[in-house]
């Protein structure tokens, strides 16, 4: 066991995404962790997709042996409002397509069953006067 | 002349009572770890959280404690043996799943998730307790 199960299963997602040349039309391969990262005052680099770990509970024996971890993984693009119909929703679709029934593994984890969605994530922001798009889910995965 | 005669009435409100506190004790657990996991600046996100079930609400109305801060108003109340876990704090939001220049800060995703196992255990307790089986059973049969 790693002890980092649930970071790693996101690193698998996120190999999977970048690899993806149709999903690099719409946002390259700006796939960040928690938050984009950006030079001080300078703007974010729209668009662009943000992985995160909502939430991790161990599974473990009495014995103490810990088989996996139940995990909560943020998946979502980020982008300008005026740019939702023509790169956002395509992007966050072939995110979807691309994580939703999936499993994988590195040398680091493997993620047992498959990625199931449990949740829509479609909310906005103003920045600077700029409505500011989310476009995502949380998906549950067993890491172990 | 034939007389039919069993308890099913005492069973079944014997399990809607234990099913609506377990439903309502697991709901303000999740409040509370929500609260312990939420930022703090002036404490209005936090204080904000409130539980509204069928006949009640511990939701009070805030002040905002400086510009932009809002609240939106209580909700309706949830049918039987429901409750809704609210964030009142018009920025909750960004704080559970982020914002395009800052990370996000779950409160009530793993709050729900810590509840998520003992509240099955206990739902099937109760059920076990009235000796009718699981909830799955139950429902099988009813």
């Amino acid at each position: 066991m790693a002890g980092t199960e649930a970071t790693d299963a996101l690193t698998v997602y996120f190999t999977l995404l970048k690899a993806d040349t149709t999903l690099q039309a719409f946002i390259g391969q700006k796939w960040y962790k928690d938050v984009a990262q950006t030079a001080p005052g300078s703007s974010p680099p729209w668009p662009f997709g943000i992985g995160q770990v909502q939430a991790a509970t161990d599974i473990q024996f009495l014995s103490a042996r810990r088989v996996g971890a139940d995990t909560l993984l943020m998946l979502k693009v980020i982008g300008l409002d005026g740019d939702f119909t023509a790169t956002l929703r395509p992007a966050y679709r072939r995110v979807d397509a691309l994580v939703q029934g999936t499993s994988g593994s590195s040398s680091d984890v493997l993620i047992i069953g498959k990625a199931v969605r449990e949740q829509l994530l479609d909310y906005s922001e103003i920045v600077n006067g700029q409505v500011i798009r989310h476009l995502g889910g949380v998906y549950r995965v067993l890491a172990q | 002349m034939e007389l039919e005669f069993n308890h099913f009435d005492e069973v079944f409100a014997g399990i809607d009572q234990q099913v609506n506190q377990l439903v309502r004790k697991t709901a303000f657990d999740i409040e509370g770890s929500a609260k312990q996991e939420s930022r703090v600046r002036y404490g209005f996100m936090r204080n904000a959280w409130y539980v509204r079930t069928e006949d009640s609400s511990d939701y009070t109305s805030l002040s905002a404690p400086a510009p932009g801060y809002r609240e939106f108003p209580e909700i309706a109340a949830p049918g039987h043996n429901e409750a809704l876990i609210v964030g009142g704090a018009a920025h909750t939001v960004y704080n559970e799943y982020g914002t395009s220049k800052m990370g996000a800060q779950p409160m009530l995703t793993p709050a729900v998730e810590r509840a998520r196992q003992p509240f099955l255990t206990a739902l099937e307790a109760a059920s076990n307790g009235a000796g009718v089986g699981t909830i799955a059973e139950f429902a099988l049969i009813g």
